[in-house]
């Protein structure tokens, strides 16, 4: 579903991401792991559009996003979204929690996701049944970002990027920030939506463990190197790059 | 008739604590810390009669999530609580002083020297505009007396011991170097005046996986050199399960469970510390199934009583009264009213 071909990209002279290629199947959880500056945020940057590449293609349906322009690539792009790690900085303090969930829906008219089919043209509405499927009671609907926890405002960004029922969900560190117990709800969350929608993630993470969790194959990027790829059920296998060794031994208890 | 009498044998066994009885070189007693009331009354307890006592050369590790406490109660140690709040209750024994009550030039002389800290925020720990290595001669003279030329041998071989490049980091300014430089030469100012004990809050929480485990492992290291006693704050449980004889766990203001660490990983009792063992994704050969989530909303404290109780499936009517620490054997500890009654039902069947 997803081809990244040979990614190159600098930003003026430092060079950030040297031939990275990786690809996904429809949904895969993928993780990518790596420590600050492995380029793993530039990459999810790369994917959603937030940036331009310098060398390389990003395939997503059969279709290179560096080929399109205009109505076209804003069409294609509805397929991928993209959760970050701090929710009070990805919505917006002015805006009622139910408006920045309907953002999107609101950006693609057209679009219409299975499950939002009979409200299409109500935003509370809609904005409710994201909620709920987040976890979220409805009261929250007239809120304002600052008025929620640390972890229901990852579950509103969540909402929002599920709203436009993509293809690819590109989480970059959901969960940093958030304490063990609510992690585990998240964590569970992005689960539960996966089996229901049969997304997509491509899921960024310093934490080996949780990656180890959520995903059926592991990446490994190491100053803007794809080190190491492979089946998360071979994590522990003998032939692990040395470097995917290290954080293995980092994330042990024992 | 015959529980009662088992069960005060069970207690009295308790006492006879298998680690080595060394007398504790920190005890903190029924320590309370409050908010200060607009007009100097008490109000909100943000830390409920807290207990713990570290020995000679251990390293306890105090595990919560935020809000839980453990900063603060860590920052009464050092005396450097925000003047809105202060110790409504309890004592700090550290050695044969009650930090509470000592002045605070005396807390000033203690502080840096017999008590060191490290930060989570390392950025903090240096003055921005003044060299590395003028700071490290500044906080030797201010504790003793030492010549300059000493004080700079000094710091050269601690910046070394600490695996840095002496000379150059000596020289440096504060933002010449990586967060994970910042905090190792905040390690060796910390350890250099051979201090009997060093608080950590959350030493790792801002630096990548593997600077942290590095910097971890250097102080265990140079912990055991020295043989000082080390209170490590985490919220991530996987360095305290690695790293620490003994640990305690918060929640709300108040110790839940207590122990040595080995203990409390294999066998928690609390219903709070079982949660947080389950739910977190662990590295193992088997994925595990779901993740354990704590009922309730996080953060959620009952103001009276366990400050658990609403959040805990095991809750009853007594759970409105705080629930004291009982003691199992090898001194591990729960404060739980139901943990309570499994155990005396336990005793009453066997």
């Amino acid at each position: 579903m997803l081809q990244v071909k040979q990614v190159s990209k600098s930003y003026q002279s430092n060079s950030v991401l040297t031939d990275v290629s990786f690809q996904m199947k429809q949904g895969e959880c993928l993780g990518l792991i790596g420590e600050s500056g492995s380029g793993k945020s530039t990459v999810a940057k790369l994917i959603v559009g937030l940036e331009q590449l310098d060398e390389g293609q990003i395939i997503l349906n059969g279709i290179d996003f560096q080929s399109l322009k205009g109505p076209k690539l804003r069409k294609a792009r509805r397929h991928v979204q993209i959760v970050f790690q701090d929710p009070m900085a990805s919505l917006n303090p002015k805006l009622r929690i139910w408006k920045s969930i309907v953002e999107p829906l609101e950006n693609y008219p057209e679009v219409v996701p299975v499950f939002l089919k009979d409200v299409r043209n109500d935003g509370r509405k809609m904005a409710g049944i994201l909620l709920e499927k987040v976890g979220l009671p409805i009261s929250l609907l007239d809120r304002y970002p600052h008025q929620l926890s640390g972890g229901q405002r990852q579950r509103v960004a969540i909402a929002r990027g599920i709203s436009l029922q993509p293809k690819l969900l590109v989480c970059d560190e959901p969960t940093s920030s958030l304490d063990v117990s609510i992690q585990a709800q998240i964590l569970n969350l992005l689960g539960d939506l996966k089996r229901e929608f049969g997304m997509s993630y491509l899921y960024i993470s310093h934490d080996m463990a949780t990656v180890q969790y959520m995903c059926e194959r592991i990446a490994v990027l190491k100053e803007g190197v794809l080190v190491d790829s492979f089946l998360s059920d071979d994590l522990f296998s003998e032939t692990r790059h040395c470097y995917t060794k290290l954080l293995v031994d980092a994330a042990l208890e024992n | 008739m015959s529980i009662a009498v088992d069960h005060t044998k069970q207690i009295s066994s308790t006492e006879e604590i298998s680690i080595p009885l060394s007398v504790p070189l920190l005890e903190i007693k029924d320590l309370s810390i409050s908010l200060k009331g607009s007009k100097g009354q008490q109000r909100g307890r943000l830390v409920n009669a807290v207990n713990l006592a570290i020995r000679p050369g251990e390293m306890l590790g105090l595990v919560g999530e935020s809000g839980s406490g453990k900063s603060l109660t860590a920052s009464a140690v050092l005396g450097l609580l925000h003047e809105s709040m202060d110790v409504s209750e309890g004592q700090i024994m550290f050695n044969d002083k009650d930090l509470i009550s000592i002045s605070k030039k005396e807390m000033r002389i203690l502080r840096g020297k017999e008590i060191t800290y490290i930060f989570q925020n390392y950025q903090g720990s240096f003055t921005p505009f003044i060299k590395i290595g003028k700071q490290f001669i500044e906080a030797l003279r201010s504790h003793g007396k030492i010549t300059r030329k000493d004080a700079e041998k000094k710091s050269l071989m601690w910046l070394e011991r600490v695996r840095l490049p002496a000379e150059r980091i000596f020289n440096s300014y504060p933002h010449e170097l990586s967060g994970g430089q910042l905090q190792r030469a905040s390690l060796a100012i910390a350890l250099m005046f051979k201090p009997s004990l060093i608080i950590a809050d959350e030493p790792t929480t801002a630096l990548d996986v593997l600077t942290g485990e590095k910097i971890l492992d250097l102080l265990v290291e140079l912990q055991k050199e020295l043989n000082c006693a080390v209170l490590l704050i985490s919220h991530d449980l996987k360095h305290v399960l690695k790293r620490t004889d003994s640990m305690a766990v918060m929640y709300g203001g108040q110790i839940v469970e207590k122990g040595p660490t080995k203990t409390l990983q294999t066998n928690p009792t609390h219903p709070y510390t079982k949660f947080l063992l389950q739910a977190r994704p662990v590295l193992s050969l088997e994925k595990p199934g779901k993740l354990a989530v704590i009922p309730g909303e996080p953060g959620l404290i009952a103001k009276q009583g366990c400050a658990f109780a609403l959040r805990c499936p095991k809750a009853f009517e007594k759970c409105g009264t705080v629930p004291e620490i009982r003691y199992q054997e090898n001194s591990h500890g729960t404060a739980c009213h139901a943990v309570d009654i499994e155990g005396d039902e336990k005793i009453a069947s066997s």
